[in-house]
């Protein structure tokens, strides 16, 4: 049974308010270099073993794949020392979370990575002319037919077949949206209309599985680019996901994804579930926020989002029984993704603390009753943005946060200081020391290597093609015994 | 599509947490019969108002920060080029 690694990448949107000439790269750019722009090291991200390319169906594509010059580099990527990677990746500034090995440490580095684009944004507001202020949300939608990701990465064993994740996890990310979308006003991209949705995502999505990830969206993203032994793993990358604001939310949607692939793994499959036509049964679903759309299945039978999810939810369920040395996290995930099913059956609003899109629904509902207003307010659709925005005084979710009105998995204090340490049990462990301690030694990182400069001769690239080790087990003695990069050096190859 | 939300009378049975409501499975199991008598209506109605105040604030506070000329500030939020 391998160690499941996981995390998450979050592009941001952006605009900047009374600039007419906004320019989103630019705006990017200065976020990105505004985050303790004092402390910031010069060092560059490592394209030379990116290979976004290469499909898991078993080819790789013909295609051009810009590399940006040194220079460019180093302002587009900062890498943290809490191990995560913040850069500007098109036009939006990303976040990428170091690599955790369960689902709470996940959630407090997302959490981490919104005040450090939060305190980018402060900083980066200091520079603009007087009445410009840039503002930063973590959605996935302008309502203008633009969509930008969020997207989970699960580390999975290379042995399980491909094709036995396209049947596992076409209907369990089709349905789990009921617990983890962020709610939309509004329909795009052709769909029927609609007032409000359970997904900000369900509308881009056009095909079920393919290698793009900006154009005909599929449901299963087959981009095969481990950053690790390609021999024992596979990197599932997840582009269906909401970025989400409620802290339960994201542990509901990561939590009970991790626990599935875990259980699939092992043997675990849910038998006869296939969907009839996902890319319908997503909108359809998404499309009815009183989540009793049936969607139908290849077996002629028609099931709501919630069956479906009882269906995975009853084989982890067996699974936790049968497995008492499980991930920790699994036993109380198993037991909250049931209540959270059950009251979905019964009534979705009864989840406005938990789940963020009915939490936006709840306020929009009760601001439309109290001001008299109606879906076509564009208030409304203010709304709907500002939920998402990352400035605690401003965003609708951090309002509802301070109000007691959303339920927390972490402290504040476990977040902040995610902002800073990288966590102990994974890779990210050592490449966040290794920034923190040898600093301007460091000539270029990528997930799956540090690579030092060490003043006398060339280049030391340092492989970490294994995410479980670099923790703080692993290397803590070796960093307290070298002074230098070059004693590190010469400590691992001695 | 219209959906209205639940009288807030009727609001107090449906607003359980789902820990909250795991807990209480897992209590029921164990309560003697004279713990599980019905919460007064009085009580009822108190904790719904109480959720009507609140929800007033909340309303009255997004007012105050709801970013202003919301119409032209949605129409302004072009983002392209995302994943």
């Amino acid at each position: 049974m391998l160690p499941k690694i996981i995390g998450s990448e979050t592009e941001y949107g952006l605009m900047v308010q009374n600039d007419p000439k906004f320019d989103s790269i630019a705006t990017a750019l200065l976020l990105i270099n505004s985050y303790k722009a004092d402390q910031a090291l010069q060092l560059l991200w490592d394209y030379d073993q990116e290979e976004p390319l290469v499909d898991a169906r078993g080819f790789e594509l013909d295609e051009e794949y810009d590399v940006p010059t040194q220079q460019e580099n180093m302002a587009i990527n900062k890498i943290l020392p809490n191990g995560a990677r913040y850069y500007v990746d098109h036009a939006h500034p990303e976040f990428c979370t170091p690599e955790c090995s369960n689902v709470l440490d996940l959630i407090r580095y997302e959490k981490a990575g919104e005040r450090i684009v939060h305190l980018s944004l402060r900083g980066a507001n200091q520079l603009l002319p007087p009445g410009q202020s840039i503002i930063v949300y973590k959605n996935n939608s302008d309502q203008k037919g633009n969509s930008y990701g969020y997207h989970e990465n699960y580390l999975i064993d290379r042995r399980l077949p491909f094709q036995t994740i396209v049947d596992q996890m076409t209907p369990f990310l089709v349905s789990r949206q009921v617990m983890c979308g962020a709610g939309k006003v509004g329909a795009e991209n052709g769909t029927n209309p609609v007032d409000y949705q359970i997904s900000q995502r369900a509308d881009f999505f056009e095909t079920e599985i393919g290698l793009d990830t900006m154009v005909k969206r599929p449901i299963i993203n087959t981009r095969d680019e481990p950053h690790a032994d390609r021999d024992r793993y596979r990197r599932l990358h997840v582009i269906v996901g909401d970025a989400n604001m409620s802290e339960y939310t994201t542990y509901l949607k990561v939590g009970t994804t991790m626990m599935v692939l875990q259980m699939v793994e092992e043997g675990f499959v849910v038998e006869d579930v296939a969907l009839r036509n996902p890319v319908w049964a997503f909108k359809d679903i998404s499309h009815d926020p009183t989540c009793k759309a049936l969607v139908a299945l290849n077996n002629g039978k028609k099931l709501t989002a919630v069956d479906i999810q009882r269906c995975f939810h009853a084989v982890a369920q067996r699974y936790v029984e049968t497995h008492p040395d499980c991930h920790p996290t699994y036993p109380a995930l198993v037991a909250e993704w049931g209540a959270v099913l059950d009251r979905l059956a019964s009534d979705p609003m009864q989840l406005y603390r938990e789940i963020d899109w009915v939490m936006k629904l709840h306020l929009v509902q009760n601001y439309i009753e109290r001001r008299h207003s109606g879906w076509d307010d564009p208030r409304i659709a203010m709304m709907d943005l500002q939920y998402h925005d990352v400035r605690p005084e401003k965003g609708l979710y951090y309002l509802l946060e301070r109000s007691g009105a959303a339920r927390r998995m972490l402290t504040d204090a476990e977040s902040i200081r995610a902002m800073e340490e990288p966590p102990e049990d994974t890779r990210a462990y050592f490449r966040g020391q290794c920034l923190k301690k040898f600093k301007n030694q460091i000539f270029g990182v990528n997930w799956d290597s540090i690579s030092l400069n060490l003043g006398d001769g060339p280049i030391q690239r340092i492989f970490m093609d294994e995410p479980t080790r670099g923790t703080k087990k692993h290397v803590q003695r070796l960093l307290d015994q070298s002074a230098t990069a070059a004693e590190l050096v010469a400590k691992m190859t001695s | 599509m219209h959906m209205r939300l639940r009288g807030t009378g009727q609001a107090w049975a449906g607003i359980v947490t789902c820990a909250e409501s795991v807990q209480q499975q897992t209590r029921r199991t164990t309560e003697t019969p004279t713990q599980t008598t019905a919460t007064p209506a009085r009580n009822l109605t108190a904790k719904g108002d109480k959720l009507k105040e609140d929800m007033d604030a909340l309303i009255e506070e997004i007012d105050e920060v709801l970013e202003e000329n919301a119409e032209e500030f949605v129409k302004n939020y072009v983002q392209r080029g995302g994943e």
